[in-house]
């Protein structure tokens, strides 16, 4: 184990208080994985009225210490401006964190995911024009989370047989196995996943079908809980926002 | 190490935030020595709060009865509907004044990570609320971290559907601040919520 790791690069996932006024916070870092540290005094404020707690979607410089597995943080410096995600972006937001909260083992580093991590949050920007995520930037971020643990998608072949996959075929897709003949999706929407070809909103809903199936076999019985409020907040979004009257106090 | 009854005093007192293992010593030690009245004023009034305290049935806060006080205060409007995450934010508005309306403490606040749904924060209580037309408007006073600005859009959201106007309550400059001194994720935020005057 390391005793000490100076000016990681790294995100805030989640953050939990913890004691009177320390926070235990989850972190996605590029060398380092996802580690978990102490957060001391970050919920009180400064003389000046400054907070110090992290924010999530934000990089940070990070300094840290200990050898067990709770880390101590012991230096965050923000390398940009905090992101104040809204709506629709938010909940994308929090759906990217959870992914790697439950998914990443901790102390694993996964480079890769992290400059995917790093690179959809830069399409959000900054301030009140955060744009939210599409649904081809998201079956791409959890395709690259899944090559990275191991668990690709292997779309070239049949599972058992080796076969290469046809156009014209009809699939099944087992997390374990890979694809074996069935009825589920057409070779012809597989191979265009494979190429990353989302343009279509059949290939788009094969995808998600497919990376739902396969992400929940390896969540093991976890649930996503941002997936379902994800859900549940874009089914009464459509609703316009009834002006407010400014009423005087 | 003082006695089974010393001992249990001792563990038990470290239930209170903030208080370790030296702190809840002294504390009984104290209240031993010197404080014996105190002592069982103190038990008894714990007793006597846990029996009788439980959450409001309108607006969840903790109350002694049915309904708490500002519920079951007729001069105070039930058209407005205040969205708080905790008993203590609710009193930290009152204090602040200004405020006449209702009340809705959602005790805690929506975070996916940790398994905290709709459900936990006692929503399907508060769309009914809005279902039942008594509610004009919702004010959003949830805290200014990620996991309350998910809860106000996500109730935001549901009060739409439900015919409802929201608004969220302001962030920015604190009274008497200076912008040099202000942390420059605050003053981003300020600047983005500016107003016209």
């Amino acid at each position: 184990m390391v005793d000490r790791v100076e000016g990681e690069a790294g995100y805030l996932l989640h953050s939990r208080p913890y004691r009177e006024s320390s926070q235990l916070v989850d972190l996605f870092t590029l060398n380092h994985g996802r580690v978990r540290a102490v957060a001391k005094a970050t919920r009180q404020r400064s003389k000046r009225g400054a907070s110090s707690a992290l924010l999530p979607f934000c990089c940070y410089q990070l300094s840290w210490r200990g050898r067990g597995e709770l880390k101590s943080l012991v230096r965050a410096e923000a390398l940009e401006p905090g992101r104040f995600l809204r709506e629709q972006a938010l909940f994308s937001g929090l759906y990217l964190n959870e992914l790697i909260f439950r998914l990443v083992h901790e102390h694993d580093p996964h480079p890769q995911l992290y400059s995917c991590y790093q690179q959809l949050l830069g399409q959000f920007g900054y301030g009140a024009a955060a744009q939210p995520l599409d649904e081809a930037q998201l079956r791409q971020f959890e395709m690259v989370l899944l090559d990275e643990l191991g668990y690709g998608l292997v779309l070239d072949c049949e599972g058992v047989s080796g076969k290469p996959l046809l156009a014209a075929g009809r699939y099944d897709y087992r997390a374990d196995t890979g694809a074996v003949p069935g009825r589920h999706f057409s070779g012809e929407q597989l191979l265009a996943i494979a190429a990353g070809e989302l343009q279509q909103p059949q290939v788009r809903a094969a995808a998600k079908q497919l990376l739902r199936t396969v992400i929940d076999f390896h969540l093991d019985g976890k649930t996503l809980h941002s997936r379902a409020l994800y859900r549940h907040y874009l089914d009464s979004d459509t609703a316009q926002p009834i002006p407010f009257a400014q009423r005087q106090p | 190490m003082y006695g089974p009854s010393i001992d249990r005093l001792i563990t038990a007192l470290r239930v209170m935030p903030g208080i370790g293992a030296k702190s809840a010593q002294r504390i009984a030690l104290q209240l031993l020595e010197r404080n014996r009245d105190g002592a069982a004023e103190l038990a008894a009034s714990l007793i006597d709060a846990v029996d009788k305290v439980g959450n409001c049935s309108s607006c969840r806060t903790l109350c002694e009865g049915e309904r708490c006080t500002i519920c079951s205060d007729s001069r105070r409007s039930a058209q407005q509907l205040c969205i708080v995450e905790t008993p203590a934010d609710l009193f930290a508005i009152e204090q602040a004044g200004g405020y006449s309306g209702h009340y809705f403490v959602l005790m805690g606040h929506l975070s996916p990570i940790d398994g905290i749904g709709p459900e936990e924060i006692g929503l399907p209580i508060l769309e009914a609320k809005l279902a039942s037309g008594e509610v004009d408007e919702l004010i959003l006073a949830t805290n200014l971290t990620v996991e309350g600005e998910t809860t106000a859009h996500y109730i935001s959201s549901r009060a739409r559907a439900a015919g409802v106007a929201v608004s969220r309550i302001a962030h920015g400059v604190p009274l008497g601040g200076e912008l040099e001194y202000i942390d420059s994720n605050t003053l981003s935020l300020a600047m983005q919520s500016r107003k016209v005057i």
